[in-house]
């Protein structure tokens, strides 16, 4: 008798599996590109290399298509499915992200096409194994995506141990000492910061009973758990997702990673993880902090670690000479400006980060893109080199200096809208809450915005007033003047920054277009 | 029967242990072993609270995939620690740094 | 009793072989002190309830990531009659944030009372404490419940395995 019930409950389970399974098509679609890919890479090795990418594009296009499908099926007021027995959660939220997710992986694919290392060894053009590229990269974005979903703490762990093990693989694809100390740093700490977010897991299990963060009994639980032990396990596990943000005081790794591997990973790495990071840590502030019993003041915790990584991101920000460099610390003072969102916890702040990451993701991946094509010119990164390239070539000239604009946050582009927005659901959170902090934070915000314009606007202030050192640089490519010389600044690399400039202006005038869209999304976790 | 908080205990001095080796070694295959400790304490929270747990064990499960991931990230590990003493020929970490200059 | 003195004996055990591995300059101690510390946590697994856990532990940590870890040991010096040592920087610092960080984590666990804690009490009036082996409970819901979480492993450790393959081979192409 008990048998028979048993078997029947698991046979409805196991229907209710299959039911699931339609939900995430997308990632099904992506994880079938991957096998597909590496299929290829058995049968084609070394030959047809643009199969690879193309191939690599269809799977993006096709899995975009499919959640833009999920997102016109999905009603605007629902609550959101839970799938695989409540392991993770189908929103609007997650869509939306995922969205993001897989059109920023679009322009990563588009921008390491005409990418070249210092030493040559990775070059889509003509690396050997192309395929174990794309394949570590389909893996990090299956991660993000269901990062970006994830309500279970298992999944959580595994979803983030799933890109931070593509991110090593893809931090050393470079194959020169600067790559591979990268990524040795990189897997030290990354081990260390999943090590002590698995800490705290283990002891928020041991508090509830439970993994699954939506379920009543890990609200009740940890209302009612004593308070040293909560703060641990809060703690911990929130540090494994600051450094997923690369926030202080887990952003160490940040500088290192970005100017030793491959610059369109990097680009990636400042995009995809935060993003899904972003999601991850919204979820867990409203399932976790704010269920809390005893009066800790965790608003007030994360707006202390907002204005330390705002202060450490922009002050050191100001110091580097290596462009990469100086975008890790941008990228980690970003980061504080996000968690300003994060904090206010209203809707309009939600709104605000999905805005302000939206934005961000556009503005880094064109800043990235542009640093590339100058590096390729240059042959280096350093900011000195940038002398005069604007008079030379006024149109990336331009390019750059519309990106730097929109990096710092100043009108006329949509990186001013996006800091507006942030700065208003602060200020929203301040009056309903009346949190001095929240003041200072204000204060430190504005102030930190002022600080980045030196460093930011230091490479158009390069470009365009310092004159080069040599006249036209003939000597230094005369090894290009041979061949193709208009090789230089590819007619496509030209089109795609300003595919990805384009809109930054636009959303500044028409930036109820994006917010409208997120609008339709239900704040609800 | 074992009271839990012996388990915990047990498990906050490997922690410790763990991130102390992390902090003070410079080699990096003995840091590794530093988080290799920090996983197996957490991994003996999870057994030992998965013992009130019996119908659904999720600390069990947990912990099972926690091993499967440390294998795996392992094995990456070694793959770059052999990369980093092919380039700098040493495995101290503190001796690799091209980088920031 | 008896097994109360087993428990404590491969708990000290577990603590005192980890210990090693800060106080010893020689890498490979480093990693034989190791084995034994997983073998002691293994040790636990089976006290707690654990079987299938435990023989896991002992057959990928001890049989997978140890040796490798030794084989990269071998890999990275070369050996010539001396022993392969570490030096330790910070040590003031790092010796102090882990004291620090154990107190203060003792002062929590012991004063959580765990006894009183909500679910912990239901488990124990409710008789949902683990009596005998859990390998079919684990089978089973491996494939239930956590047949997602199983795939995205198994997505994992492709991406592992092609990695680190990856990553070394490129190195014998080199040379």
């Amino acid at each position: 008798m008990e048998k028979s019930i048993e078997v029947h409950s698991l046979g409805t389970q196991l229907s209710e599996i299959v039911e699931s399974a339609f939900f995430v098509f997308p990632e099904i679609c992506l994880l079938a590109f991957l096998l597909l890919i590496l299929i290829f890479d058995l049968i084609f090795r070394q030959k047809l290399l643009w199969l690879f990418t193309i191939t690599a594009l269809l799977g993006l296009f096709l899995t975009t298509g499919l959640l833009l499908q999920q997102w016109s099926l999905t009603a605007e007021s629902s609550e959101g499915l839970s799938l695989f027995s409540r392991m993770i959660q189908l929103d609007r939220l997650a869509i939306y992200f995922k969205i993001l997710i897989c059109v920023s992986a679009v322009f990563t694919v588009l921008i390491s096409v005409n990418y070249k290392s210092r030493a040559g060894s990775f070059h889509l053009r003509s690396v050997k194994r192309i395929g174990e590229y794309y394949t570590v990269l389909f893996g990090l974005l299956l991660g993000a995506m269901l990062l970006s979903m994830s309500t279970h703490l298992l999944i959580i762990y595994l979803a983030i141990e799933l890109i931070s093990i593509s991110s090593y693989i893809l931090t050393n694809f470079n194959f020169d000492e600067r790559s591979t100390e990268a990524s040795i740093k990189y897997i030290l700490y990354g081990g260390v910061s999943s090590g002590v977010m698995l800490y705290g897991m283990s002891l928020l299990y041991g508090l509830t009973g439970t993994l699954d963060m939506t379920h009543p009994s890990f609200q009740e639980n940890i209302a009612a758990a004593p308070m040293i032990l909560v703060l641990f396990a809060g703690l911990f596990t929130l540090g494994g997702f600051l450094f997923k943000i690369s926030s202080a005081p887990f952003h160490l790794w940040a500088p290192d990673v970005y100017e030793g591997a491959p610059t369109p990973v990097v680009a990636l790495f400042s995009v995809v993880p935060k993003a899904a990071g972003f999601v991850v840590l919204m979820r867990y502030t409203a399932h976790f902090f704010s269920q809390v019993s005893f009066d800790f003041p965790w608003q007030t915790l994360l707006a202390v670690i907002a204005i330390i990584t705002l202060l450490l991101g922009n002050f050191a920000a100001l110091w580097q000479k290596n462009v990469k460099r100086m975008m890790a610390y941008s990228s980690i003072a970003h980061s504080g400006f996000i968690l300003i969102g994060v904090l206010s916890t209203s809707s309009f702040g939600m709104l605000s980060v999905l805005f302000y990451v939206s934005v961000y993701a556009l503005m880094n991946l064109a800043a990235f893109l542009i640093i590339i094509m100058i590096s390729r010119e240059t042959g280096s990164e350093e900011i000195s080199q940038y002398r005069g390239l604007g008079e030379q070539y006024p149109l990336i000239g331009v390019l750059m200096l519309i990106a730097m604009i929109s990096l710092t946050g100043l009108p006329p582009t949509a990186g001013f809208t996006a800091k507006l927005f942030i700065f208003s659901s602060l200020w929203e959170a301040y009056q309903s809450s009346d949190n001095l902090m929240l003041l200072l934070l204000l204060v430190f915000g504005l102030f930190n915005t002022v600080v980045s314009l030196f460093y930011y606007l230091k490479i158009p202030y390069f470009m365009f007033f310092k004159k080069s050192e040599t006249t036209f640089v003939a000597d230094r490519f005369s090894h290009q003047r041979t061949g193709r010389r208009h090789d230089k600044f590819y007619l496509f690399d030209k089109i795609l920054a300003i595919v990805l400039i384009f809109p930054l202006l636009i959303l500044f005038f028409k930036s109820n277009w994006l917010i409208d869209f997120i609008h339709t999304i239900p704040f609800e976790f | 029967m074992i009271p839990i908080e012996h388990y915990l205990i047990v498990s906050a001095l490997l922690f410790c242990i763990g991130l102390v080796t992390v902090i003070i070694k410079k080699n990096a295959i003995v840091v590794l072993m530093g988080i290799e400790l920090i996983l197996n304490a957490a991994n003996i929270n999870l057994v030992a609270f998965s013992q009130f747990d019996a119908s659904r064990i999720q600390g069990q499960v947990f912990s099972l995939f926690v091993i499967v991931i440390a294998a795996a990230e392992a094995a990456v590990a070694m793959a770059i620690v052999l990369k980093v003493y092919h380039f700098f020929k040493t495995a101290d970490v503190s001796e690799v740094s091209d980088l920031r200059k | 009793m008896i097994q109360q003195i087993i428990f404590y004996t491969f708990a000290a055990l577990t603590v005192i072989s980890a210990s090693v591995i800060i106080f010893t300059h020689n890498v490979l101690y480093a990693a034989f002190s190791l084995i034994i510390t997983f073998l002691g946590v293994a040790a636990l697994y089976v006290f707690a309830g654990a079987d299938f856990i435990a023989v896991t532990q002992v057959l990928v940590y001890v049989g997978g990531i140890l040796v490798l870890m030794i084989f990269s040991v071998m890999l990275t010096n070369k050996i010539s009659g001396q022993a392969v040592t570490t030096h330790s920087h910070n040590r003031f610092l790092g010796g102090l944030i882990g004291l620090v960080l154990f107190v203060l984590l003792m002062f929590g666990i012991l004063q959580a009372n765990y006894a009183s804690l909500f679910w912990l009490e239901k488990a124990q009036s409710s008789g949902n404490i683990i009596q005998d082996s859990t390998i079919q409970l684990l089978g089973v819901k491996l494939m239930s419940d956590y047949v997602l979480p199983f795939e995205v492993a198994a997505v994992l450790l492709l991406v592992a395995l092609i990695g680190a393959a990856y990553i070394a081979q490129r190195q014998m192409d080199e040379k």
